[in-house]
């Protein structure tokens, strides 16, 4: 009988075992989109993704580098800088690459759509807290839609988050650039009326406010309005899939006087609530070192009120890190290009280098007292409290206002520069702060071969130079010690909207022939620059520089000034050099530094114009991913790309 | 031969090991005779004249008179009757009948069965006769998977089992186990690629059991023999059973084995000065400065050696051998009532990092693994029996505190001039690319501890009051892994290379970081895995009237899988199986799974899995009985049926959608005016896909055996076609701007996979004693992507995946190299107006790779290499074809084998990294054959390398056909010779066998690939190598 007990007993077991509850369990701590949008930090949490696509500030390997400006070591080619691929022209649609906004960017406006169509008040959310919430992904998506249509130039709306995963649904097709752009346009016009100019709760700064929608919306129609898609023949073959042409042949002056507008209003709104041009004195007198240094450094709560877009969270350390010389634990490497030398302006104010002859030797403008042989005999002296180009001051003496900042047997191309070059340009055998406070025995930089800062090893400046603005000047990377470590990135700052006025006004003036009067307006915005650099402005009273005559003169003095004011800032750069139709010329050809090769004992020879790298330029816009054009039927590659 | 007189060490060996022992050898004790009995004695050997122990003899007709040959195989026998019939058994030899007929000595030379023929194939739960097998099965006999030292039995398979394809990619201690797969590969999808290893019945790992412990181990290949895996038996099944006790006297096994190591190959690499002198040279052909001349001269001269090094990275971190050790002890034994074995392994490795003297711990790799196996069968009833198995394993391991692998992977890139290894005055250097040697010898150590401990408790029931042949069973499992690791981690103060010496002499340099100079401590453990199993069946198994062989299977099983995530995973299914032979010669299965997984919806939960197999043993016909001792057996089968899959790569409850905030996707953010106010992303993750159900393959299976000369050929081939639908994959036509974080899953894949198997075994006892076996294994399978989803442009142009095998290499078609004939400017790049524009680079010379145009936006060539010129180039990494072949010879006490495995249909790409100088000598070393290249002097187009350029060169580093290697390779992976000693000598110590081995794997390699070890996974060669080894062995049995 026992066995029988058995067998009933398996019996039983196999009935058991086949009942279908145990697989019916479900994960219990699952959200849905439901569920989430109950809670408010999820719901912080949500926006936390969609804010996490502004473009950093510090980054090495992005558009900088890609214009002609930063000039990461061409050594770190091998260790996947994709950068140097780019400036060779080693680059083709099926890579990725320095930009990447088309895979990203569509992800987070698809979130920010989803936030939108869900988010709802709750006990702690009150209703204006979700309006703005959503006015922020309003935002977003505009300022995402401008990204891509400034970066790919040819791209398809994205009006709403996609329901459902059929495939041929998502097959969205490009529009013409004016009607994306003007979309933003009227998107961020509207949200700005939904947002507040600031918010009164500190946890809160670094959210989209008003300003925001205004500034975006100020460089989006600038960028609009410039030669490259303002008219430009060379962009008639850019077509989408039902054939249109998406860049417009016709130049519209009046897209120029738009754009005058919304740099204005956005001019007029930030100066309502507070911003201003970041300045520090000295003894009386604006201090340009400390003031342009601090303009990128200082936080908006330490006073830097310029800042009108932060990128509150940013990875400053690291990019010290990278910039800083390799003595002192930096890896040295993140350099900058001779262009961008030779583009400031001379201490007098006056423009050193008008441009190159074909072996790449400077133009030079012989009034503006530069010169490019021997070195100095005397030192350079300037009223500043700026500590960190002088051998002979330390933290304790910053009271001094007599600085020598170039000290004699500089190489004669450094000296009599303006203030901005200094803070932006470490070249060889200059005297560095880090470098001493680190107990280098060496308190020069030392850039020859063979030097503990220079060549053989990559972690050297190709061009022999470093990149010296947006570093911690006090930062010794082999200490992990700098002063300025918690510093946010600026996506927006005041200046960048003095400068674009300028140029907006000089050009709708050029197209309607009114140069004269719109002169005093546009001169007011560029010496609002130059006053705070410390060079002379242009105007009438004695020691001012002389106001151009010719607007087309005065084009190159906005466009310089704006070139070397923002220089390695965000890819303005990047963005400038396309929209005025000059990256073909620019971007393309021999770049010249100087000879990284020579060593200590061969001195001169260092101080020479040497080619480093030939660039390539391709297309002034960006490839749509061949993965896209792959998959997505309806669309049309730029044709540069094909 | 190996003279004992000669061998102090084995005789030292000897002695220890007995004295350890002797215990156990306990005399055999011989009660006083009835003398109402009749008492027979007597001796059974088997056809070598050895004795055979623990053979059983049973008095017919009356099974409670029995006796069991002792260590000498003698025997004694009390039998109530003198006319009584004595039944003579042993495991693997034929049952002997003798009548006694008043005899007082009965010696009985028992015959080997034919083990072809006669012997059990362990199938899906449980086993069949052999000649009633339909489905394509391969078994090996667990001693020719005992073919290396290494750790893991998946380094054995390889050219050893018929149907398995088996690469290993590494050898790094704990590491080192090899991929294989059965028939191939069949998916593109990550999950679900895996052959389903059973261990008793129990999902286990392949790699963690000792090849001591196997009794039996069987493949399963087709839908007949694995459909009743259903859910789980779509990549096929290895059915691996340890050993169990048999009745007899205890027998006791114990062997010891010790390997020296060493790679197999190493990447022979140029020195620091002929490195510098390839840039400059470079550099000079390209137009610049050279930049090292007086580095080189310093170097040659050996000038300063820490300002001028020159490194040998790998040599630096590595020994030139290591070593292995490997000792096992079995003990089993039982009588009808308890049968019992226990098997203890303990496995002992060390790796070939170094470590540095001057530190008191050691970061060197050390693995020590002890395997212990207690299987206990007891008959409760004389039907009822109970089975018990505790098995498990205890594997430490010492190791760096920075990744092995990474280690190695540095240091065959670390370029040897930039700095040296120390300074001769201490300090440590490394740049970027830090330094190799302070990762492996200067960071501390870790210790891992990983253990696991296996259960069964399982209960047979004889049902033979109900109907004869029936019999029921429940079994229950638990497995329990877990794992913890101390870590001892520091790391040394860092500094910049020197950049000179000051005037006094001391080196100039300065301090890149500092160090934490001190071990810190911490420990962390994993939750492991738990898995609970429950079975329970009733089978059936009956001959009618001789000629109706019957066999039924009713099974249900639940199992329960927690590895530590929010949920267990859980499965659960039934299966059944119907076989019906007639007169042994007509065979008809039918096999079924139906399985449940909590990965789909209701409705969408269960599949059925059915099967059907079909097999004539013609050699059973009337009409072969003339040829039958020439052909013993000619069998031919065929099976058709399904398998299914239902595991999802990284993704469970496909119905339901989900909210991702996984931060490495969507990482944080950051405001408040101090930048304090933290929030990780949260976002949107899988969609819901309520209609998501089993991924199905169809198999289809033809099968042919031979027997010839009884048994002493024997040939299997199996050809083999699978069709995979509904595989599980992640839509690959959205486009990016629907702004998906995840791709929706569908039922979408479609692969195909055909191939052949051949096993072919040759065994010939010859009079003289010689006995000779041979081997032969052979494996192909091709597979072919017929659905994947792809963008619609893609399909049908040279670019497609689908029509190619899973993992088909891409890049484009090389046309030899540039010559200047094919250029108007040389200098400006510009090509002659007849020859592709090239794109991918902003100018070509001579001597660059030239590509050929053969596709365009619309299909066509459109006279630009870009990137619609890829296509289809060789075939795939992963091998298509392995096979094996292999002899064993014995002869009196000698003993010889030799065994060899390859694989071909296997290529790589070479990375660009391999180019010399082409990352500009920051990383990447240049391989000796540096000269084999074009140069404006040897402008040839038979070289192994183009041009040089310094830096990347984005022509001549695309994946193409210039860089596509053929890593087929043939090597000698076993050769082993031993001998036993005569059984004079081991009868006078009481053992019945010893026997000393000497063995060498994988000690020749084939290829026509030079640079590395083909077997290595590496595009460039930088991997731990694959070991070889030679091991000397001795085995003990009593």
């Amino acid at each position: 009988m026992k066995l029988k007990y058995i067998l009933i007993g398996i019996l039983a077991l196999l009935g058991a075992m086949s009942c279908d509850s145990y697989l019916d369990k479900q994960p219990d701590d699952q959200l849905t989109i439901e569920t989430v949008f109950e809670n408010r930090t999820n719901m912080e949490r949500w926006l936390a993704y969609i804010y996490t696509g502004i473009p950093k500030y510090y980054i090495y390997d992005g558009p900088d580098a890609i214009a002609d400006e930063l000039a990461p070591s061409v050594g770190w080619e091998s260790q996947g800088f994709k950068a140097i691929l780019y400036q060779n022209g080693n680059w083709t649609p099926s890579q990725p690459g320095v930009i990447t906004y088309w895979q990203t960017l569509p992800k987070l406006i698809r979130q920010a759509y989803i936030f939108i169509q869900n988010a709802k008040p709750l006990e702690d959310v009150s209703e204006t807290e979700v309006n703005y919430m959503k006015a922020e992904c309003r935002f977003m998506i505009a300022y995402y839609h401008a990204l891509l249509v400034m970066n790919y130039g040819s791209i398809p709306m994205m009006k709403e988050a996609v329901v459902g995963t059929n495939a041929s649904d998502m097959m969205i097709k490009q529009q013409k650039f004016y009607e994306v752009v003007d979309w933003i346009a009227e998107e961020l016009e509207e949200t700005a009326e939904q947002l507040p100019n600031y918010y009164d709760d500190a946890s809160k700064y670094g959210r989209a406010t008003a300003l925001w929608c205004y500034a975006i919306r100020a460089r989006l129609l600038t960028f609009a309005a410039s030669p490259l898609v303002n008219g430009n023949p060379a962009m008639q073959n850019v077509r989408n899939i039902d054939g249109e042409n998406i860049f417009s042949a016709e130049f519209d002056p009046e897209r120029w006087r738009v754009a005058a507008d919304a740099n204005k209003t956005l001019i007029t709104k930030a100066e309502e609530a507070g911003h201003a041009i970041y300045v520090e004195m000295a003894d009386g007198d604006i201090d340009p070192f400390q003031s342009y240094q601090n303009a990128v450094m200082l936080r908006y709560n330490q006073g830097n009120t310029e800042i009108i877009i932060p990128r509150t969270y940013d990875d400053a350390g690291y990019f010290d890190r990278q910039a800083n010389p390799r003595s002192m634990g930096g890896a040295g490497a993140i350099g900058i290009t001779q262009n961008l030398v030779d583009a400031f302006f001379m201490k007098n104010g006056l423009v050193p280098i008008t441009g190159y002859n074909s072996d790449g030797s400077p133009i030079i403008n012989a009034a503006s007292g530069y010169t490019e042989t021997g070195f100095s005999t005397t030192n350079e002296v300037a009223k500043t409290t700026w500590i960190y180009a002088d051998k002979s001051t330390t933290t304790e003496s910053k009271s001094e206002f007599n600085h020598v900042i170039v000290p004699s047997g500089t190489f004669n191309m450094y000296c009599n520069r303006e203030p901005r070059f200094y803070i932006s340009v470490l070249y060889n055998e200059q005297y560095h702060f880090g470098k001493r406070m680190h107990g280098s025995q060496n308190w020069y930089t030392n850039f020859f071969s063979g030097g503990e800062d220079g060549g053989p090893s990559h972690d050297s400046p190709s061009a022999g130079y470093l990149i010296r603005k947006r570093v911690d000047p006090s930062a010794i990377p082999s200490d992990s010690k700098g002063t300025y470590i918690k510093r946010q990135g600026i996506v927006y700052r005041l200046a960048e909207a003095y400068l674009s006025y300028a140029e907006c006004l000089l050009e709708y003036a050029i197209a309607k022939g009114t140069y004269a009067q719109a002169q005093a307006e546009i001169i007011k915005h560029v010496n609002k620059i130059r006053e705070r650099a410390g060079i002379p402005v242009y105007g009438t009273e004695s020691g001012d520089i002389p106001i151009p005559t010719d607007p087309l003169v005065m084009r190159d003095l906005v466009r310089r000034e704006r070139r070397v004011e923002l220089n390695c800032e965000y890819g303005n750069r990047w963005y400038d050099l396309r929209r005025w139709n000059e990256a073909e010329k620019v971007l393309n050809g021999n770049y010249y530094g100087m000879n990284t090769l020579a060593d200590k004992d061969h001195r001169d020879d260092f101080y020479k114009r040497t080619r480093y790298q030939t660039r390539k330029f391709i297309s002034y816009w960006w490839p749509i991913p061949q993965d896209d054009i792959d998959k997505n039927i309806n669309l049309v590659q730029i044709p540069d790309w094909n | 031969m190996i003279p004992i007189k000669k061998s102090r060490l084995l005789t030292a060996t000897l002695a220890i090991m007995l004295g350890a022992v002797c215990a156990l050898a306990a005399p055999s004790s011989v009660p006083e005779p009835d003398p109402a009995l009749h008492r027979v004695t007597g001796n059974v050997v088997d056809s070598k004249g050895d004795p055979l122990v623990g053979a059983v003899i049973m008095m017919k007709g009356n099974d409670k008179v029995y006796a069991v040959t002792d260590l000498d195989g003698n025997y004694a026998i009390d039998v109530p009757d003198a006319d009584a019939i004595l039944v003579f058994t042993f495991i693997g030899f034929t049952k002997t009948e003798e009548r006694v007929s008043g005899r007082k000595i009965i010696n009985v030379q028992l015959l080997e069965e034919n083990t072809e023929l006669a012997d059990a194939v362990v199938v899906a739960y449980g086993r069949q006769k052999r000649e009633s097998v339909v489905a394509s099965i391969s078994t090996v006999d667990p001693e020719n998977l005992k073919v290396s030292t290494s750790r893991s039995i998946s380094n054995n398979l390889a050219g050893s089992v018929a149907g398995i394809l088996a690469i290993q990619r590494s050898g790094e201690p704990g590491y080192d186990n090899s991929t294989f797969w059965i028939r191939g590969i069949s998916t593109f999808q990550g999950a679900g690629g895996d052959p389903l290893v059973l261990i008793d019945g129990i999902e286990r790992d392949i790699n963690n059991i000792d090849a001591e412990e196997i009794e039996s181990f069987s493949v399963l290949k087709d839908a007949a023999a694995s459909a009743v895996y259903g859910v789980r038996g779509a990549n096929g099944v290895i059915l691996i059973n340890t050993k169990r006790g048999q009745i007899g006297k205890p027998r006791v096994t114990i062997k010891a084995e010790m390997a020296g190591t060493a790679p197999v190959k190493l990447p022979q690499y140029i020195g620091a000065a002929d490195y510098m002198q390839l840039i400059d040279d470079t550099l000079v052909d390209t137009g610049a400065s050279p930049m090292y001349t007086q580095n080189i001269a310093r170097t040659r001269a050996n000038y300063d050696p820490d300002l001028y090094p020159d490194v040998n990275w790998i040599k630096a971190v590595s020994k030139d051998y290591a070593s292995n050790q490997r000792v096992t002890a079995e003990f089993s034994g039982g009588t009808d009532i308890l049968r019992y074995s226990f098997v203890a392994a303990a496995f002992n490795e060390q790796g070939i990092l170094t470590r540095d003297p001057n530190k008191e711990w050691d970061p060197s790799i050390k693995l020590q693994r002890y395997n212990v196996r207690s299987n206990v069968d007891l008959s409760i009833t004389p039907t009822t029996k109970l089975r018990f198995n505790i098995g498990g394993y205890l594997q430490d391991r010492n190791s760096t505190t920075q990744s092995v692998s990474e280690i190695f992977n540095r240091a065959f890139r670390h370029v040897p001039f930039s700095f040296p290894v120390q300074y001769s005055t201490g300090q440590i250097a490394g740049n970027e690319e830090s330094n190799v040697w302070a990762m492996a010898t200067q960071m501390g150590y870790q210790r891992t501890s990983q253990h696991k401990i296996e259960t069964l408790f399982s209960l047979d029931q004889d049902l033979d009051f109900i109907t004869k042949g029936l019999k029921a069973n429940a079994s229950f499992s638990f497995d329990r892994l877990s794992s913890g690791t101390v870590s001892r981690s520091t790391t040394p103060d860092m500094y910049n290379p020197a950049s000179n010496r000051n005037e006094e002499g001391m080196l100039m340099i300065t301090k890149k970081s500092n160090g934490s100079n001190t071990l810190g401590h911490s420990t962390s453990g994993s939750f492991g895995t738990k898995s609970l199993y429950l079975e329970a069946s009733l089978s059936y198994n009956r001959t009618l009237a001789q000629k109706h062989a019957l066999q039924g299977l009713l099974l249900a099983n639940r199992r329960n899988y927690d590895n530590g995530a929010k949920l267990p995973y859980r499965t659960q299914g039934l299966a059944g199986r119907v076989a019906y032979t007639y007169d042994s010669r007509y065979v008809a299965e039918f096999n079924f799974g139906y399985n449940g997984s909590e990965n789909f919806a209701k409705g969408h939960r269960y599949g059925f899995f059915p099967s059907v197999a079909l097999g004539w043993v013609v050699t059973e016909e009337p009409f072969m009985a003339p040829i039958k001792q020439y052909v013993n057996k000619l069998k031919l089968r065929a099976s058709y049926g399904q398998t299914g899959n239902a595991t999802l790569d990284g993704r469970r409850f496909a119905y339901l959608s989900t909210i991702t905030d996984d931060w490495d996707t969507l990482k944080e953010y950051r405001w408040g005016e101090e930048t304090n106010y933290n929030r990780n992303g949260m976002a949107e993750g899988e969609f819901a896909v309520s209609d998501l159900t089993w991924e199905k393959v169809n198999k289809a299976n033809l099968g042919f055996e031979l027997g010839l000369f009884k048994g002493a050929i024997d040939l299997q081939v199996d050809l083999f076609d699978e069709r995979r639908n509904n595989i599980f994959m992640e839509r690959e036509s959205i486009p990016a701007t629907a702004g998906f974080i995840k791709m929706p899953w569908q039922n979408y894949g479609k692969v195909k996979n055909q191939g052949a198997e051949i096993s072919l075994k040759v065994n010939k006892q010859f009079e003289s004693g010689l006995f000779l076996s041979a081997i032969g294994t052979f494996t192909y399978a091709h597979n072919t992507i017929v659905e994947m989803d792809e963008a619609a442009s893609v399909v049908g142009t040279n670019r497609a995946k689908t029509g190619h095998p899973v993992n088909q290499l891409f890049g484009y078609l090389d046309d030899g190299l540039y010559t200047y004939e094919d250029f108007v400017d040389v200098e400006n790049g510009i090509l002659r107006s007849d020859l592709p524009e090239v794109t991918l680079v902003n100018k070509v010379r001579p001597g660059d790779i030239k590509y050929k145009d053969i596709g365009g936006i619309d299909g066509k060539p459109d006279g630009k290499i870009d990137v619609y010129d890829k296509t289809a180039i060789g075939g795939t990494v992963d091998p298509e074809l392995v096979y094996g072949f292999g002899l064993n010879i014995s002869y009196q006490g000698l003993d010889f084998g030799v065994l060899f495995s390859g694989v071909g249909r296997t290529w790589n790409i070479l990375s660009g990294n391999v180019i010399p100088v082409s990352n500009k000598g920051v990383y990447y070393n240049v391989f000796t054959n540096y000269e084999d290249r074009w140069t404006v002097d040897n402008p040839s187009q038979d070289v192994f390398y183009p041009r040089l350029d310094y830096g990347t060169n984005a022509n001549n580093n695309q994946a193409s056909t210039w860089w596509l290697k053929d890593m087929s390779f043939l090597r000698l992976k076993n050769l082993e010779l031993g001998y036993s000693l005569p059984s004079k000598i081991t009868d006078r110590i009481r053992m019945s066998g010893i026997r000393v081995y000497v063995r060498g794997t994988n000690l020749l390699t084939f290829s026509s690939f030079k640079l590395w070890d083909p077997e290595l996974k590496s595009t460039t060669g930088a991997a731990y190598p694959a070991m070889k080894s030679a091991s000397f062995g001795v085995e003990f049995k009593f």
